[in-house]
């Protein structure tokens, strides 16, 4: 079974080169720029892991973190510009399973979602 | 024998002598006798000033005596002793008339009884009275008279009347009339000036003790009685004051009424004299005199100072109010010498300083300003001498005012203390105020970085990605993958500049609490070490133990030490064995923490520049130019400050002073 990846991030292009790398590294992997659609892909999809931006037009990504903060899946990974000490402590208390800082580092994330999918069995 | 017996006039002179002869031998002892007589009666006239003539006109014969020849200036029987020549001594004014009653008298026996001027030999002008008669039982109109000399009793009672018109006109003009009473009758004789002191017209009331009663004020006439009384008994002299409403005018005046029994030899009261004079004007003026000098001592005795009048022999001759209560010990009436009773313990000389002595010499006003201790403190007290002259001009006493300025000085002082306080804290306000510039400056650039910074990363974080994922393709050029990792390079270069930028914008929050130099020291050292490690870089820590802590946001001087170490660490790159000294000590209520580190040290024309931001010394690409900076901006919010020094070649140190305790730092701000 292949591990389903959503990215959401309100940069497209980032998305793409995003998927794209994951694809190429054997994940199937899907986006979208806004966080109440990716709420309903979570539904529709079922991805196993997300990852999330933050700082978003609309609803934000703690608002969508914490609507999916009681679920076991996906396992959310948040992916940020903003590096404050007290943001990552509400993110974890939030039950993200980690926090990457942008620009992101290709290996860290990979390493991560290896990590996660590891867990997940 | 012959018996003389002198008749005298009113006022005690001789007149005449009376004779009586009796006839007691023969007629030859009677010439002798006679002749006896006439020279008795010619020493007699000549003692009187007395002259005498006889005429007998039936036989023309004429006889004066040597006196009247002497009263008309001439030496006895100078001239003949004729009618013609006495009437040709008669001043021409009188002669007229002299002749006329002469004849008159010659005539028809109408006794002479005048005064007349006669001129005489000399020109000297005499008045004479002149007497005479016809003889009782002469025959043929026989006369005699006698002439006296009364030209100097004549003059003494005219300057006795002057004297007397003079005294009565200084007696109105003084308002001064003298009265009379009798003991015996009651009766009261006024002088004219009792009645106008009264207000009457002279004359208009009768003299009495009720009329004077009657205008005496009635709180007053018991007194005025008592007086009476007891000058009656005669046991004193009477001297009372009363005031009294005039009869014309009602108003009321001061009488001044004195007078002093006459007693008999047996000492009975026989009359009381006195004088009643109108002092209305005195009184007045000493009443003006005495509310226009209660006036001025009461501006003297509250006019702060001290006033006393010093007389030419340092006599103290009066003390105002506020003398007496710094020298309630002086009596002024004993004229204690200033330089003594002043003085504790008393001088016996002059004070040498002493402006009152200089103004009693030179007539000028001198001025002094003396020190006296007192307890702990010293007084201060100015003293002002001004002199006190005469009509003559003769400085006769000085003024001298004594002045506590002491309060004022004390108040200039502290004024002057206060002025200098100001300076310093505006001192400290335009460096504060320049810090602010400083700090706010700053602050602007923290919250524009941290945006652009923000801003930069999202793009940063699509290229990295897009780089990434060209370096994940399986058949990447040659040469591509280098390029790639390149972009990589600058990516992380980039993001490094953006953390750096938005740390400005977190520098201005304050999370202070007291705060352990070393334990901070220790955790930042954690975070390099590895680095330092590689570069063969180690650390010297010099603590001192005692050294206090300060109150500090302990994340900021982590940032601080983390700052500086990094910059030695740059420092010292290439340097084989290379150290960092830290120290700690305290020192005048500061801390001071040292940084030291081996390197090739500060050139002094940049020295001013390392803490400005965007300032840097290294290659493009190892640094962002904001260490030194955010430092400099830290150690400033915490009221510290930061220097650094340097010999070339000699390495450089950063010297950190920091407040001790509980000091507020600036004021946290976003």
């Amino acid at each position: 079974v292949t591990t389903k990846i959503l990215i959401v991030d309100d940069e497209y292009a980032f998305c793409k080169s995003l998927r794209d790398l994951l694809t190429r590294h054997g994940y199937q992997a899907i986006l979208t720029t806004n966080a109440e659609q990716a709420l309903d892909l979570i539904e529709e999809e079922r991805p196993d892991i997300v990852t999330l931006d933050i700082r978003m037009p609309g609803m934000n990504g703690y608002e969508a973190l914490e609507r999916l903060k009681e679920r076991r899946r996906p396992a959310v990974i948040v992916v940020s510009a903003i590096g404050a000490p007290e943001l990552e402590a509400k993110i974890r208390a939030a039950g993200a399973r980690a926090l990457l800082r942008k620009p992101i580092d290709a290996a860290a994330l990979l390493a991560i979602i290896e990590g996660i999918v590891a867990d997940q069995g | 024998m012959l018996s003389v017996s002198v008749v005298r006039s009113g006022n005690g002179e001789p007149l005449y002598f009376v004779s009586q002869i009796e006839d007691i031998t023969t007629r030859k002892v009677m010439d002798e006798e006679l002749r006896k007589r006439d020279e008795i009666l010619s020493m007699a006239q000549r003692m009187a000033d007395l002259g005498s003539w006889e005429h007998d006109p039936a036989t023309g014969a004429m006889r004066w005596s040597d006196q009247l020849y002497r009263i008309a200036g001439y030496e006895p029987g100078e001239i003949a002793p004729t009618m013609e020549n006495f009437f040709g001594l008669l001043h021409p004014r009188d002669a007229a008339a002299v002749r006329r009653e002469t004849e008159e008298c010659a005539r028809r026996g109408v006794p002479f009884d005048r005064e007349f001027r006669i001129v005489r030999k000399d020109g000297a002008e005499r008045v004479i009275h002149a007497q005479s008669q016809r003889y009782p039982g002469g025959k043929g109109g026989q006369m005699g008279g006698i002439a006296q000399d009364i030209t100097e009793r004549k003059e003494l009672s005219q300057s006795y009347r002057k004297a007397l018109d003079n005294l009565l006109a200084a007696q109105e003009y003084a308002l001064l009339g003298n009265w009379e009473w009798d003991a015996a009758t009651g009766a009261v004789r006024w002088s004219e000036q009792i009645y106008r002191n009264l207000g009457y017209e002279v004359g208009e009331v009768a003299p009495g003790l009720e009329t004077i009663m009657d205008r005496i004020h009635p709180d007053d006439r018991a007194r005025f009685m008592e007086g009476m009384e007891r000058s009656m008994r005669g046991h004193a002299p009477f001297d009372e004051e009363v005031r009294v409403f005039r009869h014309d005018t009602g108003e009321l005046r001061y009488l001044s009424d004195r007078g002093m029994a006459m007693v008999d030899e047996r000492g009975r009261v026989e009359r009381i004299v006195g004088t009643s004079q109108d002092v209305t004007a005195i009184r007045l003026h000493e009443q003006a005199l005495r509310e226009s000098e209660a006036r001025y001592r009461s501006v003297v005795d509250n006019v702060g100072i001290g006033v006393s009048l010093i007389s030419p022999k340092m006599e103290i001759l009066a003390l105002n109010k506020q003398m007496r209560d710094w020298f309630p010990h002086v009596d002024v009436g004993e004229k204690p010498i200033c330089y003594r009773a002043f003085n504790t313990p008393p001088r016996d000389t002059i004070c040498s300083y002493c402006p009152t002595h200089k103004t009693l010499e030179d007539g000028q006003t001198h001025e002094a300003v003396t020190e006296t201790p007192a307890g702990e403190a010293t007084l201060n007290y100015r003293v002002v001498s001004t002199p006190i002259r005469d009509d003559g001009g003769n400085v006769v006493a000085a003024i001298e005012m004594v002045e506590d300025i002491t309060v004022r000085q004390r108040a200039e002082e502290a004024l002057r203390r206060h002025n200098k306080e100001l300076n310093r804290m505006m001192e400290e306000l335009k460096k504060a105020q320049a810090l602010l510039v400083r700090s706010e400056k700053l602050a602007s650039i923290g919250t524009l970085s941290a945006g652009v910074a923000h801003e930069i990363l999202n793009p940063l974080n699509i290229i990295a990605m897009t780089t990434q994922l060209m370096q994940s393709a399986p058949d990447l050029p040659a040469g591509m993958a280098d390029r790639l990792e390149e972009v990589m390079t600058q990516i992380r270069r980039a993001t490094k500049i953006t953390d750096n930028l938005r740390m400005f914008a977190h520098l201005h929050k304050d999370e202070n609490k007291f705060v352990n130099i070393p334990e901070i020291f220790d955790r930042t050292a954690t975070l390099i070490e590895h680095d330092l490690n590689l570069d063969n870089i180690f650390i010297d820590k010099r603590f001192d133990p005692r050294a206090p802590g300060v109150y500090a946001d302990e994340d900021k001087i982590a940032q601080v030490f983390l700052n500086l170490l990094t910059n030695a660490r740059d420092a010292l790159k290439g340097e084989a064995g290379g150290v960092i000294a830290v120290s700690s000590k305290a020192q005048d209520g500061d801390l001071v923490i040292t940084f030291s580190d081996s390197g090739p040290g500060v050139p002094s024309h940049i020295r001013e520049k390392i803490f400005d931001p965007f300032f840097t010394t290294k290659e493009p690409g190892e640094g962002t130019g904001l260490g030194l900076s955010i430092v400099h901006s830290i150690v400033e919010t915490h009221r510290g400050t930061i220097r650094v020094e340097s010999e070339p070649g000699g390495g450089s140190t950063f010297v950190i002073t920091l407040p001790v305790g509980g000091r507020e730092t600036e004021g946290a701000r976003e």
